[in-house]
């Protein structure tokens, strides 16, 4: 509306709107704001370095959004060591995990697979291929190869937390978490790997 | 992630501005409200599910085929769902 046309309404004539007076009390509506669903962004902090040894100001970040229109909160940490850590949050709590872990477990990733993955193709960036054979190498410490080792060493570590059945296998129990807790907005473990890399 | 995250690191990419709403959208009153209920939902399907595995444990006569049992064995949960639906709507709308 013009200034002319908000007058003729008994409005200021700079009024703006989402300020209302309601029984004698001043209102004003705002949105509540969110960070926007399914979309990466790249944040650079400094408290970031203060969540423990080895962390530094860099992260990822992702707000995956279920069918419900409930959300989970992602985020993936740059280490000092080249690698990277995801964090989610379950029933109030943090929990971090190196990569390497989720990325094996979710599809049995072999390394070169997650190497070419990451690579797509620049082959002349070294600054990428070194991080990438740190990640890599950083990982052997675990002695885990296997995609089902990956999801057994999870499911055993969160079954406490996690509050499912006592009969489901270690390795079920991983598959839940890392359908529940990563990139929920994705349904198959292969779609959530590539959106990792 | 893992590029954009070494992509920002090495310099190539920038970092976002959370504060552009370029990266924000806005939380409907049915989404917020959506979540407190699978919130509260969750919490009450374990709790009976905990009574039930108490029960269960404690070797309690009870008779799961009995479709009379179950309100009257899991009554307080169902009345705390209850106080809790009235507790959610004061709270999403006051007045």
């Amino acid at each position: 509306m013009s200034s002319a046309d908000l007058v003729q309404h008994h409005e200021e004539p700079e009024e703006f709107g989402g300020y209302f007076i309601v029984n004698g009390i001043e209102r004003l509506i705002r949105y509540l704001i969110l960070p926007r669903r399914n979309h990466v962004a790249a944040l650079v902090r400094p408290s970031f370095a203060n969540r423990g040894p080895s962390y530094t100001q860099y992260a990822v970040q992702i707000r995956g959004v279920r069918p419900d229109q409930t959300s989970v909160t992602n985020t993936l940490y740059y280490l000092q060591n080249g690698s990277a850590m995801l964090r989610f949050t379950w029933r109030k709590q943090e929990f971090v995990i190196p990569i390497m872990l989720i990325l094996k477990a979710l599809v049995g990733a072999s390394d070169r697979e997650i190497f070419e993955g990451i690579m797509m193709q620049d082959y002349e960036n070294t600054f990428l291929s070194d991080r990438v054979e740190l990640l890599l190498r950083s990982f052997k410490t675990y002695e885990m190869h296997t995609g089902e080792q990956c999801l057994e060493f999870l499911g055993d570590k969160f079954r406490v937390i996690l509050n499912l059945p006592d009969d489901w296998s270690n390795s079920a129990q991983g598959m839940w978490l890392i359908q529940k807790m990563i990139l929920v907005h994705l349904e198959s473990p292969r779609d959530k790997f590539r959106m990792l890399l | 992630m893992l590029r954009k995250l070494y992509a920002t690191v090495s310099g190539s990419c920038c970092s976002d501005n959370s504060d552009s709403p370029q990266h924000q959208e806005v939380l409907l009153p049915g989404s917020l409200y959506g979540m407190i209920i699978k919130e509260r939902m969750e919490e009450i399907l374990n709790n009976i599910r905990n009574n039930i595995a108490a029960d269960v444990r404690s070797g309690a006569a009870i008779d799961f085929n009995d479709s009379k049992m179950f309100p009257i064995r899991y009554r307080p949960i169902i009345n705390k769902l209850k106080v809790q639906k009235k507790d959610i709507l004061r709270k999403s709308y006051p007045e």
